[in-house]
Formats: C-alpha cells, structure tokens, sequence
C-alpha cells in the first residue's frame, strides 16, 4: 500500500515537469512590421512579414529601428520589440524593457485569426449586452460583419490609439 | 498653524545636520577616505549591485567580443581580422593602438597594413594624450597615415586621478574640429545611421548587468552565429593594463566598450534628476517622513500597556523607518530600470535617518527661545 503511494505521488509530482519537458514552443503572429527584421533559416534570410507565425526558437535579425509587433498564439500578451540585435526570439521576448500590452484571449484569438485569414473566429460587432438585447427584439438578425468591417473594428479596438 | 511649523523646521534642521557631517568629511583631513569615497559614489551604483543580485545577467543580442590576450605577432592579427570580415560582421571595432614599427618583423607589419586597407566596416582606435603638457596630442597605429583607415578615440571621460568610469564622449574637440569617438563610429556603422549627433557630448554609460559572449582569438570560424550581424569588438579581457574600474566593478576595456556601444544604440542612456529636482524631492520625502513619524508617535500613549511599550520601543521606530526607506528606494529603483531615470536621494536618506536628532534639536531650540522670553517677562 505505501509502496504504491510513494509512486502515485512520485507520478504527482513528475508528470506537470515531463508535461512541461515536452511543451511545445511557444508561437507568436506578427501583427505589424516596421523597418528591417529577418528571420534566419537554413535556408537563408527572409524578411518578417505581417501574418508570418514565428516559433519561439526563431533567430531574428533586428536592425537599428526596426520593430516588431507580436501576439502570443492562445495567450494575452502583445508584445513590442524595438530593441536592435541577432538572438533566439524567445530572448527578444524576454527583455525586460519590450513594451508588453495585456489584453483580452477573445481579442488576441480574434486578432491572430484575422491576421491568419481564419474565417472561423470572428470578431462581435457589439459589446456582449447589446448584441444579447438586439437578439431579442429582432429575432432574424444573424449579421455577419463582412471583412472590412472587421478590419475597422479592431482598429477602433486597437490599444495602441 | 503650529503643528505644520514643527514639521517644516525639523526638516530643515535634519538637512543642516546632515550638511554639517557633508562639510566635515569634506574639510576635515581625517575623514579624507571618507570624502573620496563619497566623491566618487553615486546612487546609480547601488540600483546596479540590486539589478545583478535580482537573477540572472541577460545576454548581449548586439555585441560579441573577440578576446586576443594572448595574440601578440601582428601576421597574426591580420589574419584574425580577414577571418572575422569573411563572417560577414556588421561592424568592427579594435581596441589595440600598434604603435610604431617592429623593426623584427617588418614582413607581419606590411602584411597587417595591407589587411587593414581591405577592410570597410572595421574601426580602429586611437588615443588622445591627456596630459597638460601633451595635451591635444594623438597616438595612432603606425598605418593610420593612410586615409582610408576609419579611426576614433577610445579615451573616455573620468575624474582626474582613478575614479570610476562612467560614461562615453561622443566627439571631443581636437585641434578645433570636433573628432568622433571610436564608440560613435562603430555605433554609427552597425546602424547604418548617424545614432547621436557629432558634439561633444557625454552619454552616461547603462551598467545594468549583461553577459557578452566572448570568442577566443584562436576559434572564431567556429562561431559564425556569434559574429555574423553581430557589432564585433576585438580586444584584450585579461590585460591588467586595460583593466578599468566601473560600476559593475573591475572589468577589461573591451567590455566597458561593449557597455557604452549597447548603451548608444538601445538608447538606454541614464538621465540624471538635475539638482533642482533633487533638492526638491528630497525636501518632499523628508517633510512626509517628519509628518509619519510625529502621528508614529501617537502610539506612544496608548491605553493598552502593550501596545505602549512595544510601539515606544526604539526596535519599532528603527524598522518603521526602514521600511520607509525601503518604499523610497523601491519606487526610485523602478523609475531607474523603466525609465533609465536616476534621483540621487542620498542626502534626503540621511536626513531621515537623523530626523530623531533634528527634533530633538528643535525642542531644545525652543526651550532655550521661551526660558529666554520667561527671563524678559
């Protein structure tokens, strides 16, 4: 009996690290470039673009005022990287001095989809109450925002204005 | 009225007591060690010692240093040099003056002077003389004739005997132009662009700790990943002769190269409060700490007997004020690692900490003032 609690709780206590272990990197979507950022392949060069998704191994290529705007796949986080240098962007991520925007999972997931062209996700015209109210008196109003619409939507949403 | 007369004079009195231990140190012979220790203290010191005991030193994403302690032929620093352009850095910056001809190898130092010419993104050193009788004086290397070798001055700005450095010179006047320092060239050439203006400013260097990769002279090829787009600087780490004293303690030239270039091109210069904000500040902190402490105070005549003693105990006043103090340094310590912005508030902790003299001082000046008045009447 107390052979087999010592391995449950050894089973306890080391399958969050081997779940850990095994994590996958984490994956960031660039939402907006500014000035020369590259990423490093294997096979060669290649310049960061709006919509690319970047592993957190990526070697990054930041010249003098470049900047890079990230968003954390399934996180919270945006990230603003405006610091020059060649390093894992992982490390870029790291630096205490990046300017780094909590904001809501709906919104980034919302965000990254539109970047991605995931038409699954979609973003509320309204706020939560409103829509609620509108569903009620109107009973046949499923309006689907079209794509620009979207567009103008997170701009006006958009913490950086 | 009265109450906040009390607290405004204390505070004053707190400044002259600390100002009276400042002028001591300062003109008494005895406390000479004293009086240079503070001369040479600065606030930002202590934020650094708290920065490197916080966890561990990030890595350098912009500067590799090429370590060439041991590399004494000059064949053989030409060859370094053509195996660091060939791993494509973006730019290169020397930290050796080789001064003068080796009549014993005249065959390494053509070798080395044709290998300079060829380089376009490397940057050499050159050193002002700074004495009174040579002052304006230069020593280059013995190619530098040749205009095609990009040269700036490595000198940089501290005080007349040791003393710590602190900052860079971004140019400096030399014969009444205004010559760039090595570190604004280099800088200049990473970035493609002019980083700071040409002037004869000086630019607190950041010592927040950082660990930079270093390369051994002998294996560079090997590490293609830690040069190529990286700013190079090759130099000795381990010459006691280029060994300097800086916030981050005793630390080769090189790396107080490195600390300057990150400084210059992550724009994380250390703005200093000017005296006016100090002064201001520390009055405010001082006054607030005078107000704490007087309703601290009212603990003092408790009803419960307990709580009389132990808030009457010197113990308690000490860790209340410590804790103050500590609130203090927090909230500047933030502003410093935010905002690179450093207030000195030396003279407002002493202060509070004497604040219990200055109020004894205070009652003992009115008492004298109103036996005075008694005495008259």
């Amino acid at each position: 009996m107390n052979h087999q609690k010592l391995m449950a709780l050894c089973l306890l206590f080391f399958l969050p690290l081997v779940a850990m272990a095994k994590g996958e990197p984490v994956s960031y979507v660039v939402s907006k470039v500014s000035g020369r950022v590259e990423v490093i392949t294997p096979e060669g060069k290649r310049k960061v673009e709006k919509g690319d998704v970047l592993k957190g191994d990526a070697v990054l290529n930041v010249s003098f005022n470049g900047q890079l705007t990230l968003l954390a796949e399934g996180g919270d986080k945006q990230y603003v990287i405006n610091a020059p240098g060649k390093a894992k962007l992982d490390s870029f991520v790291a630096d205490k001095r990046n300017t780094v925007l909590t904001l809501t999972k709906d919104y980034v997931k919302s965000v990254v989809a539109q970047l991605r062209k995931d038409k699954s996700v979609k973003a509320r015209r309204h706020s939560d109450p409103a829509t609620v109210t509108r569903e009620i008196i109107v009973k046949d109003s499923t309006f689907v925002p079209e794509a620009d619409t979207i567009q103008c939507e997170h701009e006006q949403k958009s913490p950086e204005q | 009225m009265d109450k906040l007369w009390r607290y405004f004079a204390v505070t004053v009195l707190a400044f002259a007591v600390v100002g009276i231990y400042v002028l001591a140190a300062f003109n008494l012979k005895v406390f000479n060690p004293v009086a240079e220790i503070l001369d040479d203290y600065s606030f930002t010191d202590f934020y650094y010692k708290l920065l490197d005991g916080s966890g561990e030193r990030e890595t350098s994403r912009i500067v590799t240093i090429v370590d060439m302690t041991e590399l004494r032929k000059r064949r053989d620093f030409a060859q370094l040099f053509m195996e660091v352009d060939a791993l494509h850095p973006k730019a290169v910056g020397v930290d050796v003056v080789f001064e003068g001809y080796k009549e014993e190898d005249l065959e390494g130092d053509t070798l080395l002077a044709e290998t300079v010419q060829q380089l376009h993104n490397f940057v050499f050193s050159y050193k002002i003389i700074d004495s009174e009788n040579m002052g304006g004086e230069t020593v280059h290397s013995f190619y530098t004739p040749n205009d095609k070798v990009n040269e700036g001055f490595t000198n940089m700005p501290r005080q007349l005997y040791g003393g710590m450095k602190r900052s860079v010179s971004v140019g400096r006047e030399l014969n009444g132009v205004i010559q760039p320092s090595f570190i604004k060239k280099v800088v200049d050439l990473y970035a493609e662009t002019e980083v700071v203006p040409l002037s004869e400013k000086i630019i607190n260097i950041n010592f927040s700790p950082k660990h930079y990769n270093v390369v051994p002279f002998d294996s560079v090829l090997e590490y293609r990943d830690l040069i190529e787009d990286h700013l190079v600087l090759i130099g000795a780490m381990a010459e006691e002769a280029d060994m300097h004293y800086t916030p981050q303690g005793k630390i080769a030239g090189v790396e107080l190269l490195a600390y300057a270039a990150e400084t210059m091109l992550r724009q994380t210069e250390i703005k200093h409060a000017s005296p006016w904000v100090t002064a201001i500040a520390s009055f405010v902190i001082v006054f607030l700490s005078v107000i704490l402490l007087s309703y601290y105070k009212r603990f003092g005549t408790a009803k419960k007997t307990l709580f009389r003693v132990i808030f009457s105990a010197s113990l308690i006043r000490g860790l209340l004020i410590a804790g103050w103090l500590s609130l203090i340094v927090w909230i500047t310590f933030i502003l410093f690692c935010r905002y690179n912005y450093s207030i000195s508030l030396a003279f407002a902790m002493s202060a509070i900490a004497l604040i219990y003299m200055a109020e004894n001082l205070y009652d003992t000046i009115k008492n004298i003032i109103v036996f005075k008045k008694e005495n008259k009447s």
